[in-house]
């Protein structure tokens, strides 16, 4: 069933990243809650370091098995993603209502790599607009 | 089966505005999704009023002011030179059509960042969204 226009409640699930100095990898997961189901309409990702970080977005189900997995992007300092990523849409945003739809218990799964060189760390934003509907 | 907000949902609103820039200023609309409201905003246009070329920004910040997106990243827009957003790299002026679900508080910001000295001018944008009841 596809939820009407002013059906459920918008939620942009966002959260601030420490990347701590050094070369560490983080990782932020964002879990859909139970009886619940999100349209996710985006991901944003910002990198707040000095340095370049790959990053990439995995989601998996509550099996831990991978739905969908995006190519990693070398994001420079100050830059950021959105995602779903094409190369023909400037600033890579979605092109449909609904990027990909998750059901209770799937997760998303922000993946920044650590970085080739020593970075002084810094705080990233992320966040990931859904509608959310009760199930 | 419903369908994904339907045509005749809601309402269709443009936000379309004139925004004085100045000479050698930068200047922000804010654009705040109203309270008990939802918007699917689908893009819109963008004008530099000004005699000289300005970098054009547009980002999405929820109501606690923090950014969860970008629209349009920064982007140099020439003197009396239109764009929409959000576009395409082939071409600035292809649109690109997408849906973004945005709730109350949320805003969009319009930033045309100082180009130089110049003479200034009325710029114009809009943002074309579907407005429904929550």
């Amino acid at each position: 069933m596809i939820p009407e226009g002013d059906e459920g409640r918008i939620i942009d699930n966002y959260a601030a990243i420490v990347l701590p100095p050094g070369k560490v990898a983080v990782t932020r997961t964002i879990t859909v809650p139970a009886n619940r189901r999100w349209w996710c309409s985006w991901l944003f990702y910002s990198n707040g370091d000095d340095t370049t970080r790959n990053t990439y977005i995995v989601v998996y189900n509550s099996g831990g098995l991978i739905l969908l997995r995006s190519a990693s992007a070398a994001i420079t300092p100050s830059s950021y993603r959105m995602w779903p990523y094409t190369f023909f849409i400037q600033s890579a945003l979605p092109v449909m209502k609904w990027s990909f739809v998750l059901k209770a218990g799937d997760y998303i799964r922000i993946w920044i790599d650590a970085p080739a060189l020593d970075s002084s760390g810094g705080i990233s934003d992320s966040a990931v607009p859904a509608l959310e509907v009760l199930v | 089966m419903k369908t994904p907000l339907t045509a005749s949902e809601g309402r269709i609103v443009d936000n379309f505005a004139t925004t004085v820039l100045g000479n050698n200023d930068t200047v922000t609309r804010t654009i705040t999704i109203p309270a008990n409201r939802r918007w699917w905003v689908y893009g819109g246009l963008l004008f530099n009023a000004d005699n000289v070329a300005r970098n054009i920004t547009v980002n999405i910040y929820n109501a606690s002011a923090q950014r969860i997106g970008i629209i349009f990243p920064t982007q140099a827009v020439g003197a009396a030179g239109y764009v929409s957003y959000p576009n395409t790299l082939n071409s600035a002026t292809q649109w690109a059509v997408c849906l973004l679900a945005l709730k109350a508080g949320d805003y969009i910001t319009i930033t045309w960042t100082a180009g130089g000295a110049s003479a200034g001018g009325s710029a114009i944008s809009s943002c074309i969204a579907q407005e429904v009841i929550v």
